[in-house]
């Protein structure tokens, strides 16, 4: 085990997290996937959960958000019997703790904002919930960053917020062994517990998360609870994790983590494969066929980028940590699956051109799906609209001798 | 595989064990677990500056009591002549201070309670509906920085909490007595404070380009650096910067009083003192809003170097 207990130098470096970033962040699910008039917020983790299940669209376009936007009704009509586990969750937690907690004391109304913020905001990148008994205790699972050896990653861990949160910082401690923090040690950042100097009251645990998921691909410099593993190892880490969330904690923790982790499998990009290790039996559990078959075309792909790495790319992950930390930060997140498919087809072209190839790759394929769901959407309608009139006519009795004739 | 946390590091929750625990969460949850936050290895640090703090809370209050300024004669008795000799000048004109915490925060508290003592005594109520506007402000400027909500609106409720018990003649009326108790509160207090750090730090944002060469040449960081480290995080002191800052943003002149060892070769010595004047350093606006009641400081503090407290004027 690695040990750098005498080591006390930590990374004393300030996320660089931009605000007006921050804010583009927090509004952007309800913009960018669908138009956001769309029904009332307690469906929101039901969209955002929902949406995954067509990995490889592109979601630019306006007739699939129209199919949609159409079949969302439908699930909302029909009772919401789709909601998510995780929205439901959210909904739990949240109830309980205003029940439980008294709204007058500032820490809990403050954490209360941030659940509440958290549901109506989810991120693609990490989901956080606090115990239903105890909202000082959230468990988390952030995805490894992409375009790092984490990516495809599921990564638990557990906040702790203190008694006067948010005048001192949160606590984390990874769950997931990763291969950048040890686990079931307090994570040496300086948006963490150990520098308390650092912390401000205007971050929060989304902030706290991002800056988590921005450290990640950072070298470690020897502090405290980080680990330095090759990027095989954490690969390999990267695969494991998706398997099964972490056991950890009462019954009731338990079944947050693993909640939380079937939301985060629904998020997540394939954890790119290297030929040798290919087809070893990672398939994660509520994979759909088509995430199967994504997945195949994406070791294919990347198959040249992993025998020819390439060094400037790997260097400045290496050296401009400042600039992973922004991207992390700021965009990524947006991105979601589609976004990851067409950055694995640009690859081999060795890629920094990359807006467009990447619009051509969206226009070449998206017409076959999209008439695909242009067709369903006019199918499901028309099968609608003959119901209602059947009822229409039935319930006025005019024509329910001759409907009956046969 | 991990081995439970207490085979690992059994000694370092006992090393420390007289301090109290910083983050004192209910005994249920530490029960739930298998294992408890106090392990972990960074604690006793945490514990040290808790118990630092302790030590400094038990000998001042966050705002003492009213105290004649003989007092402060006395702590200097067999000390510099200069600073008898204008402790003695002090006397002339003012009659009582009022110490503060030295926690960092001392500034803030100071305003605070001097402020809303203006209010209590004065019940000046137009000044209570300008401040309020410029508080809602305070509010636009900070999302118009990108801010998110509830990382700031719950210290702001506090403040105009405070601010609206102050004004007599309602239900959550306070008198004298309970708001001094409100500033010694813990909660209360530590939250105005931070209400003051995000007004400060949103108004030296906003008004970047006025306030970076004052940020260049006292710290030698940017705007954005400064107001991360050394405006926003409490316990962070305060400079010229920070009250200019704050008396514009929440259009509160301020008198600060200088005590120190400063002397002229004349051999009279004088007692300087500044007024932070809001709008005095945007002239284009400031010009057209001063009014004379806007540029009379009935806010007053002692600047003894490093510290800030209340002065009352005779």
């Amino acid at each position: 085990m690695i040990q750098n207990s005498h080591s006390r130098s930590c990374h004393v470096l300030v996320p660089q997290i931009e605000r007006p970033k921050l804010a583009n962040l927090v509004g952007h699910v309800s913009s960018s996937h669908l138009p956001s008039d769309l029904g009332n917020p307690s469906v929101a983790p039901l969209r955002s959960v929902f949406v995954p299940k067509f990995p490889h669209l592109s979601f630019s376009s306006p007739k699939l958000a129209e199919f949609l936007l159409f079949f969302t009704c439908l699930v909302e009509y029909s009772g919401g019997i789709y909601r998510a586990p995780a929205g439901r969750a959210i909904e739990r937690e949240r109830m309980a703790a205003e029940d439980k907690y008294n709204r007058k004391n500032p820490a809990v109304k403050r954490i209360l904002q941030e659940v509440k913020e958290m549901q109506s905001n989810p991120s693609d990148d990490f989901m956080s919930l606090p115990l239903e008994e105890n909202i000082f205790e959230w468990q988390f699972a952030i995805l490894g960053p992409r375009d790092s050896e984490f990516e495809g990653g599921i990564y638990h861990g557990r906040i702790q917020l203190p008694a006067d949160y948010p005048f001192n910082p949160p606590s984390f401690m990874m769950l997931t062994p990763n291969g950048r923090f040890e686990t079931q040690t307090k994570i040496c950042l300086s948006i963490s517990n150990h520098h308390p100097e650092h912390w401000q009251p205007s971050w929060s645990v989304r902030t706290a998360l991002v800056a988590l998921i921005a450290f990640m691909p950072t070298n470690p410099d020897g502090a405290l609870g980080s680990l330095d593993y090759k990027k095989e190892e954490r690969r390999a880490l990267a695969i494991k994790s998706r398997e099964a969330p972490p056991k950890f904690g009462a019954p009731e923790r338990q079944k947050l983590i693993d909640e939380i982790h079937q939301y985060m499998l629904s998020k997540a990009p394939p954890v790119p494969q290297i030929p040798s290790t290919a087809t070893t039996g990672e398939a994660p559990n509520d994979a759909a066929s088509e995430e199967g078959q994504m997945e195949a075309s994406d070791s294919n792909t990347l198959v040249p980028a992993e025998q020819h790495p390439h060094p400037e790319l790997e260097q400045r992950i290496v050296e401009d940590v400042r600039e992973v930390r922004v991207n992390a930060a700021a965009g990524g997140i947006r991105l979601s699956f589609s976004a990851g498919v067409r950055l694995s087809r640009r690859v081999p072209a060795a890629a920094i051109d990359e807006q467009a190839q990447g619009n051509e790759a969206r226009v070449q394929k998206p017409p076959m799906d999209d008439r695909l769901f242009t067709w369903a959407a006019i199918g499901l309608t028309v099968a609608i609209v003959i119901l209602l009139v059947k009822k229409f006519l039935k319930s006025h009795g005019v024509a329910a001798g001759y409907l009956d004739i046969p | 595989m991990e081995k439970p946390l207490s085979e690992q590091e059994p000694a370092v929750g006992e090393s420390s064990g007289s301090c109290s625990n910083p983050n004192p969460i209910p005994g249920s949850i530490a029960a739930m677990d298998d294992f408890d936050w106090a392990s972990f290895r960074d604690d006793d640090i945490m514990q040290q500056h808790s118990a630092i703090r302790a030590e400094e809370a038990a000998k001042v209050p966050f705002v003492g009591d009213k105290e004649p300024l003989s007092s402060l004669a006395a702590e200097f008795q067999s000390g510099n002549p200069i600073l008898q000799e204008k402790i003695k000048l002090l006397g002339e004109q003012y009659g009582a201070l009022r110490r503060t915490r030295g926690d960092g925060n001392c500034f803030y508290r100071s305003f605070m309670f001097s402020y809303l003592e203006h209010i209590l005594e004065s019940q000046d109520k137009a000044e209570v509906d300008r401040i309020v506007e410029n508080i809602e402000q305070c509010k636009k400027t900070l999302q118009g920085l990108g801010y998110v909500d509830f990382t700031f609106e719950d210290f702001f409720s506090v403040f105009i909490e405070q601010l609206e018990s102050v004004v007599q003649g309602n239900e959550t009326s306070i008198s004298h007595e309970e708001l001094l108790q409100r500033s010694r509160d813990q909660m209360i207090s530590d939250y105005v404070v931070m209400f003051f750090r995000f007004v400060t730090s949103g108004e030296i944002r906003k008004r970047a380009e006025f306030f970076e060469p004052f940020i260049a040449g006292l710290t030698n960081s940017t705007v954005d650096q400064f107001c991360k480290a050394s405006v926003e995080p409490m316990g962070e002191e305060s400079d010229h910067v920070h009250i200019t800052a704050l008396s514009d943003a929440l259009g509160v002149p301020i008198r600060v009083v200088y005590l120190d060892r400063s002397s002229c070769d004349s051999g009279t010595l004088n007692i300087n003192h500044h007024d932070f004047v809001p709008g005095s350093n945007s002239p284009q606006e400031g010009a057209a809003q001063n009014s004379d009641a806007n540029t009379t400081p009935f806010v007053t503090l002692l600047y003894r170097p490093g510290h800030y407290e209340i002065l009352y004027p005779k």
